[in-house]
């Protein structure tokens, strides 16, 4: 990931300086660790005043990812742990992930197409949006597999509509 | 899940008492709303007031309450925050549930 100098914000020094780790913790992968991680992410983001919407996308796709890797990735494999790192930089916030599960199938990131929903009552959709959540609130996104590690790396900027 | 339930006119009004519906809660959100709709009224009205938070997990978990009252009742949702209305409208779920602003709309008729 670029690691280019970021202007700070005026309510902090105004020099330029390296971005700004807001999160760097590694957690059990389990639903209830999930909770609280997402929770101290969404807390530490407020701090450094990003905006509602930035939020809110970062929970979200936090959110899919973490569940996912706990579901799938580390299924079967007894406890594993999640390794997040969150930065703010010029443009908003990256966020890398570290996980020791099971690679993505293909090593690449599913497609994440929204599931149908021209169907039966009977057969509308109770999953299979994940991805399809992950991709919508990103605006960069990367997965390798690099021996027994997942690299997933989720790029958020302002958008400036929303 | 804690459940506050209320009949109002013709509905029956359902408030989970959670910030979220994750991952982490989404069978325990199944069973409570299982549990709270054995009968009653046809009209489940799903107020989300409380809900801060709604992952693909939970959002699943609401599809399946639906589904489980059967085609001959419905659920509508209202009082949803812009976070979780943002899930709604992005999974276009939106085209799928009939959403009300607040409470009163639901229960009034009133679509927003």
């Amino acid at each position: 990931m670029s690691q280019r100098p970021v202007v700070m914000g005026k309510k902090t020094a105004s020099k330029n300086v390296d971005p700004i780790t807001l999160y760097n913790f590694t957690f059990p992968a389990e639903q209830l660790a999930v909770r609280t991680a997402l929770a101290d992410i969404r807390t530490a983001l407020e701090q450094a005043l990003l905006d509602s919407d930035l939020v809110g996308r970062v929970e979200s796709a936090l959110a899919e990812l973490f569940n996912n890797i706990v579901k799938h990735a580390y299924a079967n494999q007894g406890s594993g742990t999640l390794k997040c790192t969150v930065t703010k930089t010029a443009p908003g916030v990256v966020v890398n992930v570290i996980d020791h599960g099971k690679a993505m199938p293909g090593h690449t990131l599913p497609d994440g197409d929204l599931p149908n929903l021209e169907v039966g009552f009977s057969d509308l959709p109770e999953g299979g949006f994940g991805w399809f959540i992950i991709k919508s609130q990103t605006d960069g996104l990367s997965y390798e597999r690099e021996g027994a590690d997942n690299y997933t790396q989720l790029v958020f900027e302002v958008r400036r509509n929303a | 899940m804690e459940l506050n339930s209320a009949k109002t006119g013709e509905a029956h009004v359902l408030t989970p008492i959670a910030d979220r519906i994750d991952a982490a809660s989404a069978i325990q959100f199944k069973d409570a709303i299982r549990a709270a709709t054995v009968d009653g009224p046809a009209r489940i009205v799903l107020d989300l007031g409380h809900v801060k938070f709604v992952d693909s997990s939970g959002l699943g978990a609401i599809v399946a309450s639906m589904k489980h009252l059967g085609a001959g009742r419905k659920m509508d949702l209202a009082a949803l925050n812009p976070d979780v209305d943002k899930v709604f409208r992005l999974t276009r779920m939106d085209t799928v549930f009939t959403i009300y602003e607040d409470l009163d709309a639901a229960t009034g008729q009133v679509s927003t």
